[in-house]
């Protein structure tokens, strides 16, 4: 005996209306349709960052670009401190990222904060912001999320052609070197 | 009709051309990463591109495919009749009909694939073999969208390993810049997060919901979910658990390193580069109990399928309550049969399907030992059988826990049925009663119901004790004293298993001094808010959720100690703290050293590593052998190995060289450059003519001139070292009536011979010399002597030092010149100091020390240069300044190397310029400005050629030439007005082609040269022929059905309807069937004829593998 009738009716319910099929019994069939159930996203923490640079500008001396951090807390965050770290010649303005965020979060809250950035030359300048924080339940954790950042540097750009996105191979005695 | 049979025409004619085969060949790699727990570890392998689509490609046309083989390699041949400028590339695209197809894109779902692809090869001829070496996809450049397919092939051969060979439908994945920073699956597309071009356990997880979409089922509401989350939806809990699982089993079925690790990075460049990473094994650091957390359902089909040799990180060791592995084909039954027809699917449905009866996969005790330590509690509890009132259990209000399962099992099948607990209890009328469900585990969503003593009528009863906890609680006080049942049971969701505790309690006059909402009668530390019934027990060593047991689940090698409590290695049971340490290389007892009190002397070696001394640090095993006396190094011999040459003495007994017998402490000094008698003493005793160091017997330059003794003629003199040279230059001066003869300093030269001969002036030459001064000092003599009438006198010098006298010269032919008389040493000492002039450095001033501080064979008393070597003694302009030592336009170079000496902008080194100087003295004029070679001024038409020249300013060249002027642009294939285009403006369509340049139709875009000809009644492509089309037939399907011996086959054709009949070779023509829009023909055959092969009746034909069905 499996599940009540109850439960029958809720999953019915739901799959109906998301046009599930709807076979419950019946010999195994070598093939099916794709499921269509939601997409799935790949496993997370607690705490989702997502780093976005804009503005980029590049000049003699450098140049200078804006780090947008968004925050998004899947439950209670308690403790939690954002550090960001920077490469040698990259330096951020003043404000609570830069001199680092200890703080908490609500389940579900989402933040967003903005980091004007000015790099003393041209290159490339891996922007890393380092994370732990607190569960309710006293488990810590800590985790990282960079970009990288171009200045004055091109980045490599293939071309479409014939039904294919094309980059130039590097020939094995080249990379060797 | 008519098209059809202009074609025949053409090809009996002969006209078209002949095809031929070049062989195209090379290799495909990419640049993987490798990663651990701590992000990528920096090695970076070049991995075989494997199974990939290759294509030559000229312009947007494909002329030629292959496929690379195992080891990225290449080599397919392509047919063609024509010069092209082509290049080949790889994609990022499997095809397979037996194993998963892949296609890595770029962009969106239908994008374009990624690739990589060669240079140009231009004016490729037709013939012509082209191999085009090793080419490399690297991070950035495609080798994030080669590793998606490498894994993604691996995760492929894994699918095929679990259902066997046969066709899979294509899996996209969708990988760029632009995508979010998560990953996700729908139904067939993975859409890769853009930091996730090498994590390959996270394509491989996506790779897991993949498999489910398409060969099973799944209720999975999706979305974000988090690893902390112990208490997830049910079903996302199985389909995202799941996902891990199978992910990572593709790297353990290949032995890949970290096999048990999920690895998460921020995909920037270098080591390092972690977000996160978990163990699926250990399920560290996200531990959670139950079936309602992806991290117990990953952790529980893990261990179904790994082993003691599985590539995890602690290979060789199983936990005890792991004693499954290999069930892969009871998994895959399940996933492909059992959950296809079924909803709500989680943990549970699993568990079922292992013991449906057309599984009977039994070994139940193993099941629950794997489950049950992951807080999944999957079959009776000891209460059973109790779900009606009749069965019900006695129990006394107490503090104490019940534990409690929702699985029955009453016909004991081992499938778990809703289950109902009901308990009785003695009730006092007038005391207040507390009825509570804690510590829910895996779904277990508790109702309870209060049923009065006729064991029907509900007189309280409860679902959730609050909004968001689904626990229950009763308080009730009954009016008059009786047995009261106490009904639980599962509400209703999606679940129907999981485990709790029951509580039946008094309320009695306790307190809550913590606050945390728990009278101190109930909580077992009513000082602290965060214990409490119904807490979450964590690794703290208190007991948390008042059940009676302190840090459950975190001793899971069952050991007595828990993670927090020290236990180093909590998968094996004879590891932990209070262990006895014993001699094993591993550190037993945790107190993070490794067989302490086995190494006394701390040299590193414990006794059972072989230290035969453990109170002399010096002595162990790797230890080197010293001579003392002692065995240094524990291979039980005592200076072994210091008496190699057997002459009696060791090293520590005074034998300086222990290979060479003849060398010891009672050997004779031999002068041969070896300390013979080992005094610290080489050759002492013999002589050292330079004072070196090196005595005279083993220097090879016993002078220090810098030539050694074997080709020195004076080895001990160190200012000269062969015969003097031949003289350079003589000059011969009348003074009034005699004659004054000068001649050239020669190099290690101090005295010169002069000779004079006679010879008659109207007979042949013939040399009589004779000495006429013998080892002069001087390079002039003044000579008062006439010949006589009708005589000559001729004069020959010649240097004299300490290796002989000097040539005299050669006469005609070549002869040497004969001394009649030659002139004999003197022995002279004229500055008289006591060096004969033979060898005097300085024979005009007395020096007898013969300084000579640059060592150039000329003392330092006479030398025109004394701090510089130069021994010809030069100096160009007679100032009496070696030419070594002066600077006369002080530019830095003297005037040995100085072409100019009197030209400060003119010196080596300086820059070249353009003014027909050696400005740098290099002995050539403005090089580099390539002056003199032919140039051209204008373009096209106006081109013409001069020569370069020095331009004013000396910095830069121009040329001779001026250009020509520019005329009237016409179309000829010229430039003709000069402005770089030709015929610019004869391309009225934009093609591309011009009227002079074969363009028939030049008012029509999609008409010229190389256009692709179509049935349109137009010669698109300017070859004089309309519509030679080229027909193309493609099989669309062959099916064998061997139950009824029916072949059908069916194709298409680009030719229009009715023009043609495709037939199928062997079996006859095909119909049109316009409802499907092909070609169709079935007929009855006895066997699969295997491939069929479809030919039409204006040429094309195409073949296909037939499909049983």
């Amino acid at each position: 005996m499996r599940r009540g009738s109850a439960v029958a009716l809720v999953a019915l319910v739901l799959l109906g209306l998301s046009g599930a099929p709807t076979q419950l019994s019946g010999a195994p069939k070598p093939a099916l349709p794709v499921s269509l159930s939601p997409a799935t996203i790949e496993p997370t923490l607690p705490l989702m960052i997502d780093l976005r640079l804009t503005g980029q500008r590049s000049g003699a001396q450098g140049g200078v670009a804006r780090l947008e951090v968004s925050l998004d807390a899947g439950a209670s965050l308690a403790e939690a401190v954002l550090t960001l770290v920077l490469p040698e010649g990259l330096k951020a303005e003043d404000g609570p990222l830069a001199r680092g965020l200890q703080t908490s979060l609500r389940g579900g809250e989402h933040r967003e904060y903005v980091v004007p950035l000015n790099a003393r030359r041209a290159g490339l300048f891996p922007v890393r912001l380092h994370a732990s924080f607190r569960l309710e339940d006293g488990r810590t954790y800590e985790t990282n999320q960079a970009v990288l950042l171009r200045l004055g540097v091109r980045v490599p750009v293939g071309r479409s052609n014939a039904g294919a996105y094309e980059f130039m191979g590097v020939p094995l005695q080249e990379l060797s070197r | 009709m008519r098209r059809f049979l202009l074609l025949l025409l053409l090809g009996s004619a002969g006209v078209a051309p002949a095809l031929a085969d070049y062989n195209a060949s090379g290799r495909f790699l990419y640049v993987d990463r490798e990663f651990n727990q701590t992000g990528f570890t920096g090695v970076e392998p070049q991995l075989p591109i494997r199974f990939a689509d290759v294509q030559v490609v000229e312009g947007t046309k494909i002329v030629g495919a292959g496929v690379t083989d195992g080891q990225g390699n290449y080599a397919f041949r392509v047919q063609d009749t024509r010069t092209r400028d082509i290049y080949i590339r790889c994609l990022a695209r499997r095809q397979s009909t037996t194993a998963l197809p892949v296609d890595v894109r770029s962009g969106n779902q239908s994008g374009d694939i990624w690739s990589i692809r060669t240079q140009a090869f231009l004016s490729h001829a037709p013939a012509q073999d082209l191999f085009t070496g090793t080419l490399v996809a690297t991070p950035g450049a495609g080798g994030e969208a080669f590793n998606l397919l490498d894994t993604a092939i691996n995760g492929g051969d894994y699918l095929q390993f679990l259902r066997g060979t046969g066709t899979a439908p294509l899996l996209i994945v969708v990988y760029n810049a632009s995508n979010p920073n998560l990953s996700s699956t729908s139904g067939s597309t993975i859409t890769m997060a853009n930091n996730g071009g090498y994590d390959d356990t996270v394509i491989l997880h996506e790779m897991g919901h993949f498999v489910v979409n398409n060969f099973s089922h799944t209720n999975n509401p999706g979305g974000v979910h988090h690893l902390s989350d112990c208490n997830q939806n049910i079903m996302l809990a199985w389909e995202e658990g799941h996902a891990t699982a199978w992910g990572l089993s593709v790297r353990r079925f290949f032995n890949m390193p970290h096999a048990s690790s999920y690895v998460r990075t921020t995909g920037l460049l270098g080591p390092g580069n972690l977000q996160f990473y978990f163990d699926v094994e250990t399920q560290l650091p996200f531990v959670c109990r139950g079936a309602t957390s992806e991290t117990t359902v990953y952790a529980a089909l893990w261990d179904l399928f790994d082993g003691p040799g599985t590539t995890d990180e602690s290979p060789g060791v199983e936990e005890p309550w792991d004693m499954l592995q290999g069930q892969e084909a009871p998994y895959w039954k399940i996933m492909t049969q059992y959950l296809q027809p079924t909803m709500n699917i989680s943990l549970e449905d699993f568990w079922d399907g292992w013991f449906q009866p057309a599984s009977a996969n039994g070994r139940l005790p193993e099941m629950i030992s794997v489950f049950r330590n992951l807080g999944v509690e999957y079959f009776p509890d000891t209460f059973e059988p109790n779900d009606q009132v009749t069965e019900a259990r006695l129990i006394f209000p107490s503090a104490a826990l019940l534990h409690q399962t929702y699985f029955a099992d009453r016909n004991n099948d081992l499938l778990g049925e809703p289950d109902t607990d009901v308990f009785a209890f003695d009730a006092a009328g007038g005391t207040a009663y507390s009825i509570e469900t804690f510590n829910l585990l895996g779904d277990a969503n508790t109702s309870l119901e209060l049923v009065a003593t006729n064991g029907t009528t509900v007189l309280a009863s409860n679902n959730d004790r609050s909004a968001n906890d689904a626990s229950s609680a009763i308080s009730y006080t009954p009016a008059a004293s009786g047995r009261l049942y106490v009904r639980s049971f599962h509400a209703a969701d999606y679940g129907i298993y999981g485990s709790y505790d029951l509580r039946v309690t008094t309320v009695g006059a306790g307190v809550d001094a913590d606050g945390d909402g728990f009278t101190s009668d109930t909580d077992c530390n009513d000082n602290n808010p965060a214990v409490y019934p119904g807490a979450t027990e964590i690794c703290n060593g208190i007991d948390d959720n008042c059940n009676g047991a302190v840090d459950e689940g975190f001793d899971r090698d069952g050991d007595g100690y828990t993670t927090c409590s020290g236990d180093c290695n909590d998968v094996n049971l004879q590891i932990h703290p209070g262990a006895t340490e014993i001699c094993n290389s591993i550190d037993d007892n945790c107190n993070g050293a490794v067989d302490e009190g086995f190494d006394a002397d701390g040299d590193g070696y414990t006794t059972c590593g072989g230290d035969c001394n453990d109170a002399n640090p010096q002595v162990h095993p790797n230890q080197a052998e010293f001579c003392n006396g002692i065995d240094d190094n524990c291979n039980n011999l005592i200076d072994e190995d210091f008496d190699v040459d057997g002459d009696g003495y060791t090293v520590c007994g005074g034998d300086c060289n222990d290979a060479n017998s003849q060398i010891h402490p009672n050997a004779t000094e031999v002068c041969n450059g070896v300390d013979d008698d080992c005094d610290g003493l080489i050759d002492e005793g013999f002589p050292d003519t330079d004072g070196d160091g090196l005595k005279d017997c083993v220097d090879p330059d016993d002078d220090n001139d810098g030539v050694l003794d074997a080709l020195d003629c004076a080895p001990l003199a160190y200012s000269m070292t062969h015969p003097p040279g031949e003289i350079a230059e003589t000059v011969l001066q009348p003074v009034g009536s005699i004659l004054k003869i000068t001649w050239d300093l020669v190099p290690e030269t101090n005295v010169y011979n002069l000779y004079r001969g006679q010879v008659a002036v109207d007979s042949a030459w013939s040399f009589q010399s004779i000495c006429l001064t013998a080892e002069t000092v001087s390079t002039s003599l003044v000579d008062a002597a006439n010949p006589p009438p009708g005589y000559l006198y001729y004069y020959l010098q010649a240097g004299s030092n300490l290796c002989g006298e000097g040539s005299l010269g050669t006469g005609t032919g070549g002869s040497s010149r004969p001394e009649t008389l030659p002139c004999v040493p003197q022995g002279r000492d004229t500055d008289l100091d006591q060096v004969a002039d033979l060898i005097d450095n300085c024979p005009l001033v007395a020096n007898a020390g013969q300084a000579d501080a640059d060592r150039d064979g000329r003392g330092d008393a006479c030398d025109n240069c004394a701090a510089v070597a130069n021994a010809t003694q030069a100096d160009k302009d007679a100032n009496g300044i070696g030419d070594a030592c002066q600077d006369a336009d002080h530019d830095g170079f003297t005037a040995d190397v100085d072409c100019r000496d009197d030209d400060a902008t003119i010196h080596p080194g300086a820059a070249e310029i353009c003014d027909l100087k050696d400005n740098n003295c290099d002995g050539s004029v403005d090089e580099g400005f390539g002056t003199g070679a032919v140039c051209a001024v204008g373009v096209g038409a106006c081109l013409r050629t001069g020569t370069v020249i020095c331009a004013a300013g000396g910095s830069t060249t121009t040329c001779s030439a001026t250009p020509g002027a520019p005329q009237n642009e016409v179309c000829n294939g010229s430039d003709d007005d000069c402005d770089g285009l030709v015929d610019e403006g004869f391309d009225q369509d934009g093609d591309g082609y011009t009227t002079c340049g074969g363009d028939c139709a030049d008012t029509v875009a999609s008409v010229h040269p190389g256009a692709v000809e179509v049935f349109n009644g137009v010669d698109d492509n300017c070859n004089n022929v309309i519509d030679d089309v080229i027909e193309q037939v493609v099989v669309t399907l062959a099916t064998y059905q061997a139950s009824n011996s029916r072949l059908t086959v069916e194709a298409t054709t680009n030719y229009p309807l009715g023009s043609v009949t495709p037939f199928v070779v062997g079996f006859g023509p095909m119909t049109w069937v316009p409802s499907a829009s092909v070609y169709r023909l079935v007929v009855t055959t006895p066997t699969n004829p295997g491939t069929v092969t479809v030919t039409s009746t204006a040429g094309g034909s195409a073949s296909r593998t037939v499909t049983p069905i």
